[in-house]
C-alpha cells in the first residue's frame, strides 16, 4: 500500500514535470517563429532628408522631406544673394534610437 | 512533412506582403478620391501580360517585341485614365508603377503557390525541398518591393533614379523638350560642345523611352553625333561597395531589348563611341528610396561624365547623354 502511493506520486510528479517542459517548448517555439516572421517583415525606421542649395552655390539647406518635394523644385529664395534655391538631393537615412523613441 | 510546413509558412508571409502592398495602393487611391479602388486594383492584378514574340523566325523580332510592350503599356495607362480622368500625368505614372509592383508581387506569389500545391499533389518532395531552400532568399528579395510603394507614392527618388539624377545635375533647370512619350531632352553647352541630355519625364515615376529619344535626336542632327554616353544604376556583386562608379563601353540600360538596341544601332550608324557609366547598388537598394550613400555617388558619376565630355570630344561636337532609370522625384 505504501509503495503503491509512492509510485502514484512519482507518476504525478513526472507528468507535471514533462507537461511543464512541453508547454515551455511549445511557447518558446511558437514565440520564436512569430518573432522571426515579425522581424522579417519589419524594417528599420527611416527619415527622408531634402537638400536644397542656391544656384550660385553660396547657401545650402538641409531639412526633413515635405510632401511635394522633388529634385529640381524651386524651394524659395537665397537669403544671401536672393537667387533661387533648388532641391538637389532627396535621400533616406536610418533614424537613430533616440529619434525613434521621440517619434513614438 | 517538414518541407511542406516550412514552405506553407513562408507562403503565408509572401501572401501578407501581397496584401500589404494592395492595401497601400488602395489607401493611396482613396486619398486621390477614386471611388472604387477595388475595381482598379482587381482589373490590374491579373491582367496585362505580354506574350513573347515568335523567336524561331528572328527577323524583326525586336520590332515585334517593341510593338507588344508599347501596346500593353498604352492599354494599361489608357485603362487607368478611364478610372482616374482628373489626375495629373505624374500622379497617373506613380499609380501605374505602384500597381505594377503590387501585380509583380501577386504573380510571384501565385507561381510559388502553384509549385507548392503541385509538390503536395504529386508528393514530389524534391520540388518541395527546392522551394523550402529557396524561399528564405526570395522572401528577403520581395520585402523591398512592398517598401518601394511608399517611396513611389511620396515621390522620393529610388536607387534606380540615379541615372536621371546625373542627367538633372548636367541639365539643371534648362528647358525640358518632349521627344517621345514620357521622355524629354535638354540642350546645354559644355565648353563649346552641344550636349543633348535625354531622360524620362519627371517628377512622376516613369522610365520613359530613352532609346527612342536618342534615335530621334540623332535623326534631328542628321546622325552627326560624336559620342553617346549612357548613365544607369547597375546591380553590384556581393562584396562590392554600394554607390561605387564604374565606366565601360556599350549601352547601360536594362530594358527587355527594344530601347537598348535603338541606342546601339544609332551609335553604329553615327560611328560614335558608346560609353557606359554605372552606379552600383544592390537589388533592394535599386527599388527602395535612395540612400545617402547612393545620393552622394551621383556627384562622382556626374564628374565622370564631365571628364568624358571634356577629354574625349572636341568643341563643336554633338554629344548625347542618356540618364537611364526611373525619374520618380526628379525633374
Amino acid at each position: 500500500m505504501y509503495l503503491q502511493i509512492d509510485s502514484n506520486i512519482l507518476t504525478i510528479i513526472l507528468i507535471v514535470f514533462f507537461s511543464a517542459i512541453l508547454i515551455y517548448l511549445l511557447r518558446f517555439g511558437l514565440g520564436y517563429m512569430m518573432k522571426r516572421n515579425r522581424s522579417e517583415l519589419q524594417d528599420q525606421p527611416l527619415k527622408t532628408i531634402t537638400i536644397a542649395s542656391c544656384i550660385n552655390n553660396d547657401y545650402m539647406l538641409e531639412r526633413e522631406f515635405r510632401e511635394g518635394d522633388f529634385i529640381g523644385k524651386i524651394d524659395g529664395l537665397c537669403p544671401k544673394c536672393n537667387s533661387n534655391i533648388v532641391i538637389e538631393k532627396i535621400y533616406v537615412v536610418p533614424l537613430t534610437v533616440k529619434e525613434t523613441k521621440e517619434k513614438r | 512533412m517538414r518541407y511542406e510546413r516550412g514552405v506553407a509558412a513562408r507562403l503565408i508571409l509572401i501572401e501578407t506582403l501581397v496584401k500589404e502592398s494592395i492595401n497601400k495602393v488602395k489607401n493611396y487611391l482613396n486619398r486621390l478620391g477614386i471611388k472604387e479602388p477595388d475595381n482598379v486594383i482587381n482589373g490590374v492584378l491579373d491582367n496585362y501580360f505580354v506574350i513573347e514574340p515568335v523567336s524561331i523566325e528572328p527577323i524583326d523580332i525586336i520590332k515585334r517585341l517593341d510593338h507588344m510592350i508599347t501596346n500593353n503599356e498604352d492599354k494599361f495607362k489608357k485603362d487607368l485614365e478611364k478610372f482616374m480622368p482628373n489626375v495629373s500625368r505624374h500622379t497617373l505614372n506613380n499609380v501605374a508603377v505602384s500597381l505594377a509592383i503590387a501585380s509583380a508581387l501577386f504573380i510571384v506569389f501565385k507561381i510559388l503557390r502553384h509549385y507548392y500545391l503541385l509538390g503536395k499533389k504529386y508528393e514530389n518532395w524534391i520540388l518541395l525541398m527546392q522551394l523550402y531552400l529557396q524561399l528564405p532568399q526570395l522572401v528577403k528579395e520581395l520585402i523591398p518591393y512592398t517598401k518601394a510603394i511608399d517611396g513611389v507614392f511620396r515621390g522620393i527618388p529610388i536607387g534606380d533614379s540615379a541615372g536621371p539624377m546625373v542627367a538633372f545635375k548636367l541639365a539643371s533647370l534648362s528647358p525640358r523638350i518632349d521627344i517621345d512619350e514620357d521622355t524629354v531632352y535638354s540642350l546645354i553647352n559644355i565648353e563649346g560642345r552641344n550636349v543633348y541630355i535625354v531622360k524620362a519625364k519627371g517628377p512622376g515615376a516613369t522610365v520613359g523611352r530613352p532609346g527612342k529619344g536618342v534615335y530621334k535626336i540623332a535623326e534631328m542632327l542628321s546622325y552627326n553625333i560624336a559620342r553617346i554616353i549612357t548613365v544607369d544604376a547597375a546591380l553590384k556583386l556581393e562584396g562590392e561597395q554600394s554607390g561605387s562608379i564604374s565606366e565601360g563601353s556599350g549601352a547601360a540600360i536594362g530594358d527587355p531589348g527594344p530601347e537598348k538596341i535603338e541606342i546601339e544601332r544609332i551609335a553604329v550608324k553615327c560611328g560614335a563611341p558608346l560609353d557606359a557609366v554605372i552606379i552600383k547598388m544592390g537589388i533592394d537598394e535599386a527599388i527602395k528610396p535612395m540612400s545617402k550613400e547612393i545620393a552622394d555617388s551621383i556627384d562622382k558619376a556626374y564628374q565622370k561624365v564631365l571628364d568624358i565630355i571634356k577629354t574625349r570630344t572636341k568643341p563643336g561636337d554633338n554629344i548625347i547623354v542618356a540618364g537611364i532609370g526611373n525619374s520618380v522625384g526628379v525633374y
